[in-house]
């Protein structure tokens, strides 16, 4: 029996632990990966309420399927494959339902502290982010947030590497056109 | 050196190169008049994209999804299909017991449904399905003719010779 201390396990130990119904383990896991992943569930959904309820699923999915996990991959892999999957889902419904694009408005609230011109520049980046297609999306957010690689992208989303390099590419050059207005460019 | 393509200089600002690879693209960019601008104005909006801190404080989730967790009960098992001859022995028992009756039911409920004024059964089953008869004989050999003796030959004796076997 591991009596080591949750904290200094690594993810693919603490899954091991999570599927023989150790909760202390799913906590852990809980508490070193919700911000990375409420972040990364916000900048793509532009919606706090939304992001919120995909980080709750995608962790509720983890702990049931955490019984046949295997370390293959990364646990953030999974985990980040988990949220996009989860994403394009809510993506897919705001388009059956056609809802209002308020939710821009919705999103700006807990943003950290900061002068009124950097308060613009933010809320410039999020909209420009907000605004592009959605696999542009997702590709510069696990990109340039996230930190991933372009073949982990590829890991995470299912797409070939050529297929992200050009989200990226085409993604990059929007975000350019789209923040040409401000003041550094 | 040529133009690296638009992907190369992407790496490149994100700084996913090193060692000579991005010695050689920089020396490169400094000097191209097509890829310099390129870059220029790739960094300022990698630069500008990076002031986009989300602070998560107040979505704390971690309550919600350990309740959640909690009443969903214990991570769900996968079950794997083990083959009868590999069952315990008392499960491969209780499931010999199970099929002959199964097979003793089946049987009576065949001979009440096939009885006709005037032809016996096995005539009757001899013009109508051949090869069941034919087979019946085997069975017949193997089992002593009683359906708990096949069921109990089918889930031990006979499927360990094949085990047998098959493991080499």
């Amino acid at each position: 029996m591991c009596t080591e201390s949750p904290n200094t396990r690594t993810d693919a130990e603490l899954m091991a632990a999570v599927g023989n119904g150790d909760m202390a383990a799913f906590g852990e896991l809980i508490r070193r990966h919700q911000s990375t992943a409420l972040a990364s569930a916000y900048r793509l959904l532009a919606r706090w309420d939304q992001a919120e309820d995909v980080v709750q699923e995608a962790f509720l999915r983890v702990h049931r399927a955490a019984s046949s996990y295997k370390a293959s991959a990364a646990f953030t892999t999974w985990l980040y494959r988990i949220i996009v999957n989860l994403c394009q889902d809510s993506f897919r419904k705001r388009r059956s339902v056609a809802e209002p694009q308020d939710e821009l408005a919705n999103g700006r609230s807990h943003e950290p502290a900061q002068t009124v011109e950097e308060s613009e520049r933010t809320e410039a980046v999020r909209q420009a982010i907000a605004a592009l297609p959605e696999r542009q999306r997702i590709a510069v957010v696990l990109h340039r947030y996230d930190g991933l690689s372009h073949e982990q992208i590829a890991e995470v989303t299912g797409w070939t590497r050529s297929a992200v390099e050009s989200c990226l590419v085409r993604a990059y050059a929007q975000l350019r056109e789209s923040l040409s207005g401000l003041r550094d460019f | 050196m040529s133009c690296p393509s638009q992907t190369e200089l992407v790496r490149l600002v994100a700084g996913e190169l090193t060692g000579e690879a991005q010695r050689d693209l920089q020396a490169h960019v400094a000097h191209c008049p097509s890829c310099e601008p390129y870059v220029r104005q790739l960094s300022t909006t990698w630069e500008l994209l990076g002031r986009w801190e989300v602070d998560t404080t107040g979505h704390d989730v971690a309550d919600r999804i350990m309740a959640s967790a909690r009443l969903e009960g214990e991570p769900r098992r996968t079950i794997r299909w083990t083959a009868p001859w590999r069952w315990p022995v008392p499960v491969r028992a209780a499931a010999s017991i199970l099929l002959a009756a199964g097979i003793g039911w089946g049987t009576a409920r065949m001979s009440s449904a096939d009885q006709r004024p005037g032809v016996a059964p096995r005539d009757l089953a001899e013009q109508v399905m051949p090869d069941l008869v034919a087979g019946d004989i085997k069975l017949d050999h193997l089992s002593g003719g009683a359906p708990v003796g096949l069921a109990i030959t089918f889930l031990t004796g006979e499927l360990e010779s094949f085990e047998e076997e098959t493991q080499g």
